[in-house]
């Protein structure tokens, strides 16, 4: 196919030539304003498609009718240029750098917008200058990068775990994720399946005015992608490809036990509960090191991505065409992500008034991540279950094979875990389509109808088989064989119909929009869970003895009116007004509609006839106000509902139905009212660029599933249930520190700082508890006045370290000597809760911040991204279980420093090992489990390499590249990751895990690797 | 640049996407209505007698639930049983608390009591306040009305006796206002339990006329007896019972036969809450499991293979005064009580002749699932409160003569009490090896006034001999145990109800 291509322009240029031999040859050379050659710059003669690209040396070589002839030189990364021939036959230009220019085409929610213009707070990141980045996902191109966008790796799982905060954007509700937005296409789900290479740009719209045309899903931002298409007069052929390595570091592993010092433990608390020391720890000299099991459970992973883009440009007909293959082997054994995209953008200008464009892009993902996050009780969860087995247990049998169990005698016995990430089978394939149509015709002039049709559909399905070779804690195999099998179909598609103005009358220019679009939702799913099976020769739920299949089926639909007007006079002053009115199912027919109108206002100073202060060649201040809404609830919970339940009269089963949802007919839109001020400041001709925002946000008639005293029936309704506020600051600098032929540096920087606070709330007891339930009290409490969703429990005054302390302070009925003293804050003499308990911490951080840097030096380029965050608190939940002090898991090798004695009362973090005593210090929340979750991270290290002119005949460039992501952490925390934070997937049972979205909670989650790769980029 | 062409094409050109837009503007409303496809409407309920058949069969469920654990909260706090201590595993903590009075307010068994009452208390207060203005057959009507306000008054009985004065619904929450309720007193909860069971009595029928495992007017005047007897009034009681006792139940004469599930549904049950394995909606019960000792392979006294280790088991273990209760030559207590040696997972344990529980266990084809159902009211336990009830009115005559009848299919002799304290004293011990391990026990020291003083007694010898009790050696109840008072004759009201509605005041001593 490149073959053909290639013969397919030398006939061209070859045709090209000789219709034109009459005419006379210009040539000339294309640098940048260092002086640098620019190989590849494309150069078109203007009104025809005839063109050329300039060469390894910068030159170029094009024929031209005569003196009139005007030629176009484009290349990436900089601003376009026209230059008449007039009579010269040498023409050489110099190409100004485009980095953030003013005019830099921005795409800004259905329309498109010079920089210059924009009155809302946006941020972008262009992709066509970069080189490409060994990431998997597109979240890990903009950590750090944009001042208010914190992405956050919550999880090292393969393929997954990014999660992306607008302005500390923060809900009840199933999220606080922006709406994700790709070709126009308001996507359910994420981006994480995408393609890097796919993407041409990333705009985060963050404040109302920019966002306000997506209206009722705006409130937490909207992150836009837009995908490549070819560049007018320009054919490529780009590959990249990258194969690198991931491990886990050692500072990014708790420190348990090793064999030694667990016996050591098991002895001691045998001796002080006056048991007989068991004959297996009586000697803890005998044993070594032991077993590690985060090492014998992680490996090192192989990571690699094939990319290749193809892409062309007539005068008629765009065509890019984008296939990737890549595929990342997890740290943790057996598990991995597997992906493959296509993607055809093409664009047809069928007249000189028609454009007709259709992206077609299928994805097949496939992953094998079984649960590896999560807290260990009764579950799959590898991760905190390998790492509570004792060190003594081996996981392979003498002769080599893996064990079944893996315990000691003071545990009980308990699955081989490295047994259950090798057999245990997971799989999950899911096949995905996006594809979008337009059509464009301009009915007069200015005048611009368009209509679009996007769909995106997919069938996802989950195959799970648990042999009877594995199990879980506290039941051990052989078990008896289960699996299930879950399949999901859905559709989502998107009509959107808009009519366009654009217009100037003498220095007035308007451009007016107005539309109406339609979307629906549908999934279906059934899922087969099935138990009982014989044996473990056949996996598929046909030869499970018992099988109980469910069916989901979830729909919902959008209406939209939108329209938008923008005024500009002589490019100083802008104003833009915007409204959208959206009518959704999810609500009764009380409250159906609502709107969300917009307004902003920019003033252009270094516009005005007075502006003279020299160094700032542009400054805009910019204010905007809007309204945006949220509508992330249940597709039906404003109905009430009748499930189906059963119970067995004789022999049979009846089928009966029971109330399962209160309704509220009056539930209506969460709205948030945004206001933000700000700055542009260039300096020094674009050289040093400054941005400040600072926004206020109000969210209210908060949507919340509320909880409800069960004595009503019910636990939870969905109701309007408070409001929040959110403000906060926001700057970023960009500077060209450095600009020479042989050496330049860009730095760029942002910082933010975001606040919240609960303002009201509906709620009868006037407080809301969330998060995770242990033993009936939530991690949680957001109280009026204060910050939201602080972290809520006992506050840890380490222990009674001997008689006299005992006697002396406030006891709960199972403390002793020994044990862990928790402060009496309600001075009553006695430990209670929870009238003992109160706001511990916070999982807010004080600011948070990125840097990137990037050196060139001749040919050599170095690229630094860090990011970071100071003053958040973290729950290390994981304290849990790898703190029991009763000798029934390993335990973190702190547990050492414990109270043991009157004379050895150790660090106060710790208690006594009396049986009976030790659950209060961990199975209630209380402040010894927060941890400083302040980090800087360095986020990417790419060291490249451009290969210089003459290499070869057929490369236009060539690019080779060393990159490190994830390098190093810096951080106190001592779990694995910093960023971490619970996802709503935890297992059921008496202490119900993750409800809602919980900030700041670590249970153990997949470690973030280091990878290094290395990688070739070359173009054709 | 415009074409010369026909200028009425141009405005088709602008006309048509208009009116396409235009039309959509019109069928808007339609596109936003959506019904779910995966779960029914209240709008489109409770509209018909197959809606009320579906809304009482959801009553009854979360009984199964309830009774799975009742037993934690009632006979494990007795002097009946006690459990084996597991050093290694104190996720169990919460239930032992439930058996040594240390039970903290946010102890989750007796949060799943509350919740589980509450959801047949909800799901029958939305039948009754519909089904009188829907027309269908009367007698239907009566029997599911009957089941529902018998279901109800179940509840509300099982919720004061555990609780106190609870909050009184009687009609379905339709807001987030709505929801919150204060409590109500005890004697107002008792006057409602009274009111639904003698309704429920006067609408159901008898048990020859009802389907297998539902209310029946025997079930509604074994409750109403039993709650009449609990408040004093023993005239009512014996009134209420009496009735029970002329719908033909009688006492089988193999004792061990009344709880097989091959003899599900047989003349001497009353009311019992029902059980079946191997359904894929989950229908089975698990207690028999938890009664075992706790083994690594249960197989070997149930037979049933293969089967996961029994994690959670031991409990409910028959104590020596359990044991001695039994006068010799009662067929009783073979049927009730087995034995077993071997050796223990449990740390520091061995089975040496350690008892268990062995009424429930029968053969079945599942390891891990029984169909074993739970017996709430039978026979035996109506003629026991009819003869508390004539005993107390001066009838010990009489009463005596229904406890001879139980004493005489246990192949015992006729009891040798004569005035009426020692009649009282006979029916409170023949309860106990009548009904042993049906729930019973705690119930009946505490409508005796007993509840206190019997049970300090029982911790004290706990305390001062542990491993007789099946503690490890070197081990022992929790410091603070079987610190019994009168405030521990209830339980806390689960403190998360507290949190969400401040206005709850807890139980005093908690």
């Amino acid at each position: 196919m490149i073959r053909s291509l290639y013969l397919a322009l030398m006939v061209g240029a070859m045709f090209l030539s000789l219709g034109l031999s009459a005419q006379r040859t210009v040539t000339g050379t294309v640098t940048d304003e260092s002086g640098e050659l620019l190989i590849g710059v494309s150069v078109l003669l203007q009104g025809t498609t005839s063109g050329a690209v300039t060469d390894l040396d910068g030159k170029y070589s094009i024929d031209v009718p005569g003196d009139d002839a005007i030629l176009e030189f484009t290349y990436v990364g900089m601003q376009p240029l026209s230059v008449t021939v007039g009579d010269r036959t040498t023409v050489d230009v110099t190409l100004q750098s485009d980095a953030e220019s003013l005019d830099e085409v921005l795409i800004t929610g259905y329309a498109v917008q010079r920089s210059r213009e924009v009155t809302g707070a946006i941020e972008t990141l262009s992709l066509e200058d970069e080189p490409v980045a060994p990431i998997a996902q597109v979240g890990q191109l903009m950590q750090g990068r944009m001042a208010g966008v914190r992405v956050n790796q919550n999880s090292g799982r393969p393929g997954e775990g990014m999660n992306f905060q607008i302005r500390g954007a923060f809900s009840f509700t199933a999220g606080a994720e922006p709406l994700y937005v790709v070709d126009g296409m308001p996507l359910s789900g994420d981006i994480s399946f995408l393609n890097p290479n796919e993407i041409e740009n990333i705009t985060v719209l963050k404040d109302p005015a920019a966002a306000s045309l997506y209206g009722s899903r705006a409130a937490n931002g909207v992150v836009l992608v837009q995908t490549k298409s070819a560049t007018k007069g320009r054919t490529r052929i780009d590959f990249n490809a990258y194969y690198g390595f991931e491990t886990v570091p050692d500072s990014r592993r708790l420190d348990m036990m090793n064999a030694r010092e667990y016996a050591q433990f098991q002895k001691e608390i045998a001796e002080m509960n006056g048991r007989p020391v068991n004959e297996a720890f009586q000697n803890p000299e005998q044993y070594g090191e032991g077993t590690n099991w985060f090492d014998e459970l992680t490996r090192t992973g192989a990571i690699q991505s094939y990319n290749l883009t193809l892409g062309t440009s007539s005068e008629k007909f765009d065509l890019t065409a984008t296939a990737g293959y890549f595929n990342q082997e997890g740290v943790i054994v057996n598990t991995g992500f597997e992906r493959m995209n296509l993607r055809l953008n093409s664009r047809f200008r069928a007249s000189d008034r028609l454009t007709i464009g259709l992206n077609v892009a299928p994805t097949y993902t496939f992953n094998t991540n079984f649960n590896t996050d999560g807290w260990p009780y009764v579950t799959e969860n590898v991760l905190s279950s390998a790492l509570i087995t004792s060190p003594l247990a081996s996981p392979y049998n003498d002769d080599g094979s893996l064990a079944l169990t893996a315990g000691d005698p003071a545990t009980f016995p308990n699955p081989n875990w490295v047994r259950v990430s090798e057999e245990k089978v997971y799989e999950d394939r899911n096949l995905q389509l996006l594809s979008n149509a337009f059509l464009e015709f301009e009915i007069a002039e200015g005048l611009t109808a368009k209509t679009t049709a996007n769909v995106q559909a997919g069938n996802r399905n989950i195959f799970q088989f648990n042999p009877s070779t594995i199990g879980v804690l506290f039941a051990p195999p052989p078990s008896i064989p289960s699996g299930s099998d879950n399949n999901t179909r859905f559709y989502n598609w998107l009509n959107e119909n808009t009519l366009n103005y654009k217009g100037a009358f003498g220095n007035h220019e308007i451009d007016v929009l107005a539309g109406f679009t339609a979307q629906r939702f549908r999934l279906d799913g059934t899922l087969v869970s099935a138990t009982n099976f014989p044996d473990d020769k056949i996996e598929a739920p046909v030869a499970a003895g018992q099988t109980l299949v469910t069916s989901n089926i979830q729909e919902w639909s959008l209406l939209s009116y939108l329209g938008r007007f923008n005024y500009q006079y002589k490019g100083k002053y802008l104003f833009t007004a915007s409204i959208r009115r959206d009518g959704s199912s999810r609500f009764g027919s009380n409250n159906r509609w609502g709107n969300f109108p917009a307004v902003s206002a920019g003033w252009v100073l270094s516009e005005e006839s007075f502006w003279n202060v020299k160094p700032i060649s542009f400054m805009k201040l910019r204010a905007s106000y809007g309204i945006t809404g949220n509508f992330e609830i249940g597709n039906f919970t404003h109905l009430s509902t009748l499930n189906d339940v059963f119970y067995p009269f004789g022999s049979g089963v009846a089928s009966g139905r029971a109330p399962n949802n209160l309704g509220d007919q009056n539930l209506g839109w969460e709205n948030n009212r945004q206001f933000n001020i700000g700055a542009d400041i260039h300096l020094f001709n674009d050289r040093i660029q400054l941005a400040y925002n600072y926004y206020s946000r109000n969210a209210t008639d908060l949507l919340f599933n509320v909880e409800v005293p069960v004595s009503s029936g019910f636990s939870n309704i969905q109701t309007n249930i408070g409001e929040l506020k959110f403000w906060g600051h926001e700057f970023s600098a960009f500077a060209k520190v450095a600009q020479s032929k042989d050496f330049s540096w860009d730095a760029n920087f942002n910082i933010s700082f975001d606040r919240n606070r609960t303002e009201a709330l509906a709620t009868e007891g006037g407080t809301l508890p969330t998060g995770i339930l242990l033993y009936q009290f939530r991690s949680n409490l957001s109280v009026v006045g204060q910050p939201i969703a602080q972290f809520f429990g006992a506050v840890h005054d380490g222990v009674y370290v001997d008689q006299a302390d005992f006697d002396s302070s406030p006891k709960h009925p199972a403390s002793q000597v020994g044990t862990v003293k928790f402060r009496d804050l309600n001075g009553d003499g006695v430990i209670t809760f929870p009238e003992d308990m109160t706001t511990i911490g916070s999982p807010w951080p004080d600011f948070t911040f990125g840097m990137t840097n990037n050196f060139r030096y001749k040919n050599f380029n170095l690229f630094v991204a860090v990011a970071g965050s100071y003053g958040n608190d973290v729950l290390a939940f994981y304290e849990n279980w790898m703190g029991n002090l009763d000798g029934v898991f390993n335990v973190l090798s702190d547990v050492q420093n414990r109270w043991k004695s009157e004379d050895d009362p150790g660090d106060g973090q710790y208690g006594s090992t009396q049986a009976g005593t030790t659950f209060l210090e961990r199975d209630r929340w209380n402040s010894r489990m927060l941890k400083d979750g302040s980090f800087l991270t360095i986020k990417n290290i790419t060291l490249s390499y451009n290969i210089p002119a003459g290499f070869s005949n057929f490369l236009q460039r060539a690019q080779v590249y060393v990159s490190a992501q994830n390098p190093f952490i810096f951080t106190n925390y001592p779990g694995p990751n910093p960023e971490v934070n619970t996802q709503a997937n935890g297992p059921t049972g008496a202490n119900q895990s993750s409800f809602g979205n919980t900030p700041g909670v670590d249970e153990n989650s997949y470690p973030v690797p280091r990878s290094i790769s290395f990688g070739v980029n070359i173009g054709f | 640049m415009l074409n010369q062409e026909n200028p009425f094409d141009m405005n088709k050109r602008i006309i048509i996407p208009v009116t396409v837009l235009f039309l959509t503007f019109f069928s808007c409303e339609n596109f936003l209505e959506i019904t779910p496809e995966a779960s029914v409407t209240i709008e489109n309920f409770y509209e018909s007698e197959s809606d009320f058949v579906q809304a009482v069969i959801g009553t009854y469920a979360p009984l199964r639930d309830l009774y799975e654990e009742d037993w934690e909260m009632t006979e494990l706090r007795s002097d009946n049983t006690h459990f084996i201590f597991d050093i290694a595993n104190r996720g169990t903590q919460p239930t032992e608390d439930l058996g040594l009075f240390t039970v903290e307010t946010n102890n989750v068994t007796v949060f799943n009591k509350w919740a589980n009452n509450y959801l047949i208390i909800s799901r029958a207060n939305q039948i009754l306040g519909t089904i009188d203005e829907v027309d269908f057959a009367q007698s239907s009507k009566d029997d599911l009305k009957g089941q529902a306000l018998f279901l109800r008054a179940l509840a509300y009985f099982d919720l004061v006796r555990h609780f106190g004065g609870v909050p009184l619904f009687l009609e379905p929450p339709t807001s987030y206002e709505t929801t919150f309720r204060d409590r109500a007193t005890a004697d107002e909860v008792f006057d409602q339990v009274v009111a639904d069971a003698q309704q429920a009595a006067g609408l159901l029928p008898d048990k020859g006329n009802q389907a297998v495992g539902r209310a029946t007017s025997g079930a509604a005047n074994a409750l109403l007896g039993h709650v009449y007897l609990r408040l004093g009034q023993w005239a009512d009681a014996e009134t209420a019972l009496s009735n029970a006792e002329d719908d033909g139940y009688v006492l089988l004469d193999d004792y061990a036969s009344i709880f097989e599930p091959a003899n599900e549904g047989n003349d001497e049950i009353v009311f019992e809450v029902e059980y079946v394995e191997g359904a894929s909606q989950n229908m089975q019960s698990t207690f028999p499991y938890s009664f075992l000792p706790e083994l690594a392979d249960p197989a070997v006294i149930t037979g049933v293979s293969p089967a996961a280790r029994n994690g959670g088991g031991s409990f409910n273990t028959p104590t020596p005064e359990m044991l001695a209760a039994y006068e010799d030559g009662d067929f009783r207590l073979a049927a009730s009580v087995g034995f077993y040696t071997g050796t223990s997972p449990l740390v520091g344990v061995t089975y040496e002749n350690t008892p268990y529980i062995k009424k429930y266990q029968h053969p079945h084809l599942i390891g891990g699932q029984t169909g074993q159902n739970w017996i709430v009211y039978r026979y035996a336990d109506v003629l026991l409160m009819l003869a508390e009830a004539k005993n107390e009115q001066g009838e010990t005559g009489e009463a005596k003569g229904y406890v001879d009848q139980v004493r005489a299919r246990a192949g015992l002799a006729a009891t040798a009490a004569g005035t009426q304290s020692e009649l009282r004293e006979a029916i409170l011990q023949e309860r106990r090896v009548e009904l042993a391990f049906e729930n019973k026990r705690w119930h009946d020291l505490v409508r005796a006034g007993r509840a206190v003083e019997v049970m300090n007694e029982f911790g004290s010898r706990v305390n001062a001999n542990p491993q007789e009790y099946y503690y490890p050696d070197g081990n022992g109840p929790l410091p603070g145990a079987f610190q019994v008072d009168q405030t521990r004759l209830i339980y806390p009201i689960p403190v998360s109800e507290i949190i969400i509605n401040p206005a709850l005041n807890q139980n005093p001593g908690y």
